[in-house]
């Protein structure tokens, strides 16, 4: 049982330009003096080239295994330097981190299955493509939920606000010291999400 | 000038940033409650588009083996159009189910993104009722084969109901109501109560007449069910098919006075509605993951999560929030109701 080729080429095209455009986003931060998160968009690019591998493994530029290490430390970090941030300062994110660090663990959780298919591409190309027994399929349809459930927030927060910010004043976004695109930002995740829960679908 | 990412972001959405302020923001009034589930509702939509990205879609075994059974047993009238259908599927299985995986992707993100929430809810319904007759042959209802242990009367016709309930439109409440729903804003409790109690009445006489209502007929319904699941769940489909196998007449009576019990919780006082609203949660929970095994979706061939999901979350858009008159302190309730 496999999908057309034509779906993972298209959606490793999408991984590739959102993989591209989140490692931009660190060096456009500081070329326009805007702010963003460099460790997640560090994170979302690798996550972008890794799903490009696991969609086609023409494409793969690390080993499942090493894109494993990878994903577990980025996550595991991410979550610790949120926790002693939580510790220092009132108002931190420690929910906020959680969603990144969940799509790190999926990843895990993905090259993991890869890995332990080795070599088992389908017709598509792909290498999540199943036939054999499958790995903790529970799992995978918690982290589907979990993507759609994501998603659906995302696309939430993309609307334009309602209700003006105070502090915001007259001030018009785009200037120096303002977040950098915020809703490509949101767009990217939300397209990464949509391609991991699909890749996750194949693996229940 | 780095900053947290989520924290950019709120400020610029202007959404509230911590996890508290969100968790409250959850129940606390009708329209904070709609909003949320219409984020639910559009978060179905998208794993149904998800989903119908499987393989298995986008061979003709979609057309043959999921569409095409649909028609069986009904009447000529709404057979022909589902064979049709079926058949046209069959010829384009690709590209035909690239289209429904996307437009349901596209219902789920247009009802989230709040610009497009009317045009995306209105389509939703357009959509889910196209889905019940050709892809539900409206859930077996003119067929007798309908059971609400099974899914009765259909998962999309719960997506119609739930898209109408949710629509963004306050209606002025009652004077003198002393409770009001998140169902009751847009059309006024009337329309309401009456969309409620058909539902739980209908699923009463189903699981009376369906064909689960015999004991080997129930117990037959769960192993069809079954296939594909992870061992912790062919547990409980195994048990659950032992009890019924026992059990089936007692557990169909029992859904069936349960159901009625249900169908007139809209009328009960607020803290007795509550009650039995959060018992229906429980059942339509028990029933998902006993009976319709979490929709099918571990067999590969599950093209939503059934009936189950869409009951909780119509018991949630019952939620009787009490008015200025039907408490004694101000709160957010007394926005809604004013």
């Amino acid at each position: 049982v496999t999908g057309p080729a034509w779906v993972a080429d298209t959606l490793a095209v999408c991984m590739l330009a959102v993989g591209g455009y989140c490692a931009s986003r660190i060096v456009l931060s500081r070329l326009r003096d805007r702010r963003t998160d460099a460790r997640i968009d560090l994170l979302h690019a690798a996550m972008g080239f890794a799903m490009v591998g696991m969609l086609a493994p023409r494409l793969a530029v690390l080993s499942p295994g090493l894109w494993q290490v990878v994903f577990a430390v980025g996550g595991v970090g991410l979550l610790a330097s949120t926790m002693l941030g939580r510790a220092r300062a009132v108002g931190a994110t420690v929910g906020h981190d959680v969603p990144h660090a969940v799509m790190a663990a999926a990843m895990v959780y993905m090259l993991s299955a890869t890995a332990s298919r080795s070599g088992a591409t389908g017709p598509s190309g792909t290498s999540m493509e199943t036939g054999s027994a499958r790995t903790a399929p529970t799992v995978a349809l918690l982290l589907v939920v979990f993507m759609v459930g994501y998603c659906v927030v995302l696309a939430d927060r993309l609307s334009p606000p309602q209700i003006p910010m105070v502090d915001r004043g007259a001030r018009t976004y785009g200037q120096p010291g303002d977040v950098l695109a915020p809703r490509s930002s949101l767009s990217c995740i939300i397209a990464m999400a949509l391609t991991m829960a699909y890749m996750l679908v194949l693996m229940i | 000038m780095a900053t947290s990412w989520a924290s950019a972001a709120e400020e610029w959405s202007g959404r509230p940033a911590s996890i508290r302020g969100r968790a409250r923001a959850w129940s606390t009034s009708p329209a904070r409650l709609r909003r949320n589930l219409q984020l639910c509702l559009g978060g179905l939509w998208v794993l149904d588009g998800v989903l119908q990205f499987q393989p298995f879609m986008f061979s003709s075994g979609f057309a043959a083996r999921i569409l095409a059974p649909a028609a069986g047993g009904n009447p000529r009238v709404v057979a022909a159009p589902i064979t049709w259908v079926a058949g046209t599927v069959g010829h384009h299985p690709g590209w035909a189910n690239a289209a429904f995986a996307s437009i349901q992707l596209l219902l789920g993100l247009g009802i989230a993104f709040r610009p497009t929430l009317r045009p995306a809810l209105a389509a939703s319904i357009g959509w889910a009722l196209g889905v019940w007759w050709f892809g539900e042959g409206f859930g077996g209802i003119l067929t007798g084969a309908a059971d609400p242990w099974s899914g009765a009367p259909g998962a999309a016709v719960l997506y119609a109901v739930l898209a109408v309930l949710l629509w963004p439109r306050d209606r002025s409440p009652d004077p003198g109501r002393r409770s009001v729903s998140v169902a009751d804003l847009p059309w006024g409790r009337p329309v309401a109560s009456a969309a409620w109690v058909a539902l739980w009445c209908g699923l009463a006489i189903l699981a009376l007449l369906g064909v689960g209502r015999s004991t080997a007929g129930l117990r037959d319904v769960i192993d069809g069910m079954a296939g594909g699941e992870p061992a912790w769940l062919a547990d409980v489909n195994s048990r659950a098919a032992g009890f019924a196998a026992t059990h089936g007449e007692g557990l169909t009576l029992t859904l069936a006075l349960i159901s009625l019990t249900i169908a007139f919780a809209v009328f009960a006082p607020v803290a007795l509605a509550r009650g039995i609203l959060v018992f229906a949660i429980l059942v339509a929970a028990v029933i998902w993951i006993g009976v319709q095994d979490l929709g099918g979706i571990f067999g590969r061939e599950g093209t939503d999560p059934n009936s189950g999901p869409l009951l909780a979350l119509m018991a949630a858009a019952y939620w009787p929030f009490r008015t200025a008159h039907g408490s004694p302190e101000p709160g957010p309730e007394r926005e809604v109701a004013a």
